[in-house]
Order: C-alpha cells, then sequence, then structure tokens
C-alpha cells in the first residue's frame, strides 16, 4: 500500500469513525443505565434518514435543516417505546428483553418496508456534490460535515452527563440503581430521556448518513451490526469507551479495505470482534460509565 | 411519625418478615436489631419502598405509604442511608450530595446543606473531587450519611453504620449519628452491636426470624436476660 493510499484511506475512515461513535454512544448509554441491548437502533437510525429523505424530496428541505426535525421525533418515538413497551418488562431476564428489542426492530422495519416499499433511495444536493481537495488528499463535503457534527454531537452530550444535573442523575442512575431510587430519582424517567436520547443519536447518524449512501428499509443491519463491535470494543456501558471505538473501527476498515479487497474489511471487523472477545472481553477500556 | 403495621414482605415466594410492627416517634432514636438474617434489611427495604409488602401497612406523617414508590417516599422526607451505602462509586463526593438533593424542597436549600454537611464531616470537603469509589470505608460511610443529610431528612434511617468500621470510627459515626438527631431528625437505627446501638437510643425493637421478639426502652432491654444472653454473651 503507498503512502498516499494509507493517508487517504486514514482520512476516509475516520470521517465514517464519527458515525460509527455517535451511533454506539446511543447504544452503550442506553445499555449502561438500563441494562438494554437495544437492536432497535438500527432501525430507528433508518427512521432518521427517511425523515431526511422526505423532508428533501417533498419539500426540499436540506440535509441539514431537517437533523433537528428527526432528532426530536425520534426521541419522542423512542421515549414513547420506552414507556409504552420495555417500561413494563424492565424485570424480565435478560434474554427476553433482547428478543423484545429484535421485534421492535422487525416492526419498525416492516412498517418502513409497507410504507416505503424496499427500493434503496438516495438524494442528490446540489452542494455537497463536489469534493474538497486538500494537496493530493479528497474529502466528500458530506462525510466531513457528518464527522464535525458527530463529534460535536458526542461532545454536547458529554457535557450534558457531565455538567447538567439531569446528565447527572443519568449517571448516577446508571452507575447505582438502589442509591438512586433512595435519592427519591424517578427510575422511569430517566428510562424514557435516556432511551430517547439513544433515539434520537441514532436519527441524528441516521440523517448525517443519507447524503453518503442509498437507504432502504433494511440498511439498518448493517449499521446496527458494526456498532455492537463498537461498544463491545469500548466496554459495554462506556461512553468514551464507544467513542474512541467507533473512530478505531472506521479506521480499521478502511485501511482493511485499502489492504485487501474491499470486500474483506467486513470480515476484519467481524475478525477484531471475536478477538476482543477472547482477549478482551470488557472491552480495551473496561465497562462502566 | 413512623408507623409500621403487621407488616409482611419477603423475596420471590420466600416470606421473611412475619408481623413486624414499630413506632418511631417525632425526636426519637430508635434502634432495631437482630442477628444476621433476621429481617433488618428486608424491614427497611419494604418501609423505603424498595420491595413490595405483601401486606400490613406502613404510615409516615399519618400518610399511607405502603408500596409507593420510593421517589414518593424520598419526598415526604423518609431518607434511608442504606446497606452497603449504595453510592455513585464513579462519580465525585460532590457529585454525589449533589444527587442527595434530588427531590424539589432538598434541591431549593442545595447549598445551606452542603455547608452543613462539611461542617460535620471537614474530610468531605478536601476531598470533594474524588471518585468515591476510591475512598477508605469510613469515608464512604460519611459520604453515605451526607447524602442522606441533603434529602433534608425528618426521618433518617441508618442500616448499620458502623458495618467494617474500626472501633475508633464507629464511635465518631455515633457521635455524628448523636448530632444529627439533636437537629430535630429523627432516627431509626438498624444494628448488629447491640449494646452500642442501645446505649445511646431511647428505644429499641429486637427482630429474630422475621418477627419482633422484644421491645423496649433502652434500659429495659438492656437489662434483659435473654437479650443478654443472646446478644451480649452474658
Amino acid at each position: 500500500m503507498s503512502l498516499w493510499l494509507f493517508i487517504q484511506s486514514l482520512i476516509d475512515g475516520l470521517l465514517m469513525g464519527g458515525i460509527y461513535s455517535i451511533m454506539a454512544i446511543g447504544l452503550t448509554l442506553i445499555f449502561g443505565v438500563m441494562g438494554i441491548i437495544n437492536f432497535a437502533q438500527g432501525a430507528l437510525m433508518m427512521l432518521g434518514m427517511y425523515v431526511t429523505y422526505w423532508a428533501f424530496t417533498l419539500a426540499g428541505i436540506d440535509p441539514y435543516l431537517s437533523l433537528p426535525l428527526s432528532a426530536i421525533a425520534l426521541f419522542i418515538l423512542g421515549a414513547l417505546i420506552q414507556k409504552g413497551v420495555l417500561e413494563r418488562v424492565m424485570d424480565a431476564p435478560d434474554h427476553n428483553i433482547l428478543l423484545i428489542t429484535f421485534g421492535i426492530m422487525m416492526i419498525i422495519e416492516n412498517t418502513a418496508l409497507v410504507l416505503f416499499s424496499p427500493d434503496f433511495r438516495s438524494i442528490t444536493v446540489p452542494w455537497l456534490s463536489e469534493t474538497i481537495k486538500m494537496g493530493d488528499y479528497v474529502v466528500s463535503k458530506p462525510k466531513l460535515i457528518a464527522f464535525f457534527i458527530s463529534m460535536s454531537v458526542a461532545l454536547l452530550l458529554y457535557w450534558f452527563l457531565q455538567k447538567s444535573y439531569l446528565g447527572k442523575a443519568i449517571r448516577g442512575t446508571a452507575n447505582n440503581k438502589i442509591g438512586a431510587a433512595l435519592v427519591g430519582i424517578k427510575s422511569k424517567r430517566i428510562n424514557y430521556i435516556t432511551f430517547g436520547l439513544g433515539a434520537a443519536i441514532a436519527a441524528i447518524a441516521g440523517s448525517l448518513m443519507t447524503p453518503i449512501i442509498s437507504i432502504s428499509p433494511s440498511i439498518g443491519h448493517t449499521f446496527i451490526l458494526k456498532t455492537f463491535v463498537v461498544v463491545v470494543l469500548g466496554g459495554l456501558g462506556n461512553v468514551l469507551g464507544a467513542f474512541v471505538g467507533g473512530l478505531i473501527i472506521g479506521v480499521s476498515e478502511a485501511l482493511a479495505g485499502a489492504a485487501f479487497s474491499g470486500t474483506l474489511n467486513e470480515l476484519v471487523i467481524y475478525v477484531i470482534f471475536v478477538l476482543i472477545l477472547i482477549f478482551r472481553p470488557k472491552g480495551i477500556f473496561g465497562g462502566g460509565s | 411519625m413512623l408507623k409500621v403495621e403487621n407488616l409482611q414482605s419477603g423475596y420471590g415466594q420466600i416470606q421473611v418478615l412475619r408481623d413486624v410492627s414499630l413506632e418511631v416517634k417525632e425526636g426519637e432514636i430508635v434502634s432495631l436489631l437482630g442477628a444476621n438474617g433476621a429481617g433488618k434489611t428486608t424491614t427497611l427495604r419494604t418501609i423505603s419502598g424498595l420491595i413490595k409488602a405483601w401486606s400490613g401497612t406502613v404510615k409516615f406523617n399519618d400518610v399511607l405509604i405502603t408500596n409507593e414508590p420510593p421517589d414518593f417516599i424520598v419526598r415526604r422526607g423518609l431518607i434511608q442511608v442504606p446497606e452497603g451505602r449504595q453510592l455513585f462509586t464513579d462519580m465525585t463526593v460532590l457529585e454525589n450530595l449533589e444527587l442527595g438533593a434530588y427531590t424539589p424542597s432538598a434541591r431549593k436549600n442545595l447549598k445551606k446543606n452542603l455547608e452543613y454537611c462539611f461542617e460535620l464531616f471537614p474530610i468531605l470537603k478536601e476531598r470533594i473531587k474524588q471518585p468515591v469509589g476510591t475512598m477508605s470505608g469510613g469515608q464512604q460511610q460519611m459520604v453515605a450519611i451526607a447524602r442522606g443529610l441533603m434529602s433534608e431528612p425528618k426521618l433518617l434511617i441508618l442500616d448499620e453504620p458502623s458495618i467494617g468500621l474500626s472501633p475508633l470510627l464507629t464511635e465518631q459515626v455515633f457521635d455524628t449519628i448523636k448530632e444529627i438527631s439533636k437537629t430535630g431528625i429523627s432516627i431509626l437505627l438498624v444494628e448488629q452491636n447491640v449494646e452500642q446501638a442501645l446505649s445511646f437510643s431511647d428505644r429499641g425493637y429486637v427482630l429474630e426470624n422475621g418477627s419482633i421478639v422484644l421491645e423496649g426502652t433502652s434500659d429495659e432491654l438492656l437489662a434483659n436476660e435473654d437479650l443478654r444472653k443472646a446478644y451480649l454473651g452474658m
């Protein structure tokens, strides 16, 4: 591999890694607070993509302007899923809850299939179509924007969890459920806010991806699997780990794609996944918040 | 102020408490005594709403709180410093205390109560930024009590505050509890350390196999032959 290809792949990988990071942060946040592994995270991301797609196609709204709309819509849906479905089964064994989130994923995807058809769709935004040249290297505009917005979302969330009172209550609930109950924190409220936040972050990731790839109702699958790899790499429930893990997986994928043929990059990611599970089952940064 | 009548509860199919009745009056220090597995912690968990009562009632200041959610009970001023402390170990001392003031009424007085806690435990002011999980057992117990005080308790329930502490630290913790009680906060103290607990409380209850087997003023209990034999080895 030439140096040029190496650096170019590094740039591409890092930019995509930003998206993986926030997807993983959403998933790991929900796990950290509630112990739920949310299989529907990819499907929620897909819905965020369609919000942006339809806003652009039907009303000509710029994809970045529909971002707040997509986030708010999915926050509400996420909160409703938690309140209406998951809250009723919080005491059930883990594998039951896993099956339920899997079921929620199937319902969302199949509803999307009926409403939107299985066609692959994409949007062409004129001002995003040209690439940016930085010396010998080329950077795609929507990927660069996606990266910066992802980083901002991650920072904003970090600030929220560290500094705001509600954020501290969320961390407290993740840290010790009995302690949280005994200071008067309403766990149900924290749970639906957290699930809503997780869904909103997935929606933002989806909206940011819409100008980059073709979307379809089953697009969430590839993302949810990669997100699991990132979350395990960073340590389940570890927000900072998810952030760094996303960048690592993005870069690994791009470098593997450049070094081997294009189809082998997925293989490399899952080999990493298996290796982590064998040698560092708690992730490179360990679990916890 | 706290009135528990004929309380029955347990875990899953297993009954732990059988007809537990006890009372804490305004301004009192009351001890709940008993050996390991007698049901002391289960009693407290049921009172605080962490586990469901099967039957019986818990009244706090004449409000029925049986099987209400924990946050409802906390907002009424019934605060528990639980077994194992249940602190937010990944978070700092200050963050733990801030979360202690979660209820709207306590949040208003957060600054004032923080000052009071630092007066009571000066060491915590020095360690304000330290993650609680890295502190010693004695310091963690201080954080636990301080977090409870941040909630502005009318009744403070303490589950074995002396567990794992050296005799010197135990004495300090008991002195602090006495000081807290002087500010008008009622105390329900759960202890295995029978002599120490009774020596500083007004009344006591003895729990055995999930039932109250003895009750009385501390002097009566200390003079009781059976109790002396069973718990003091005399």
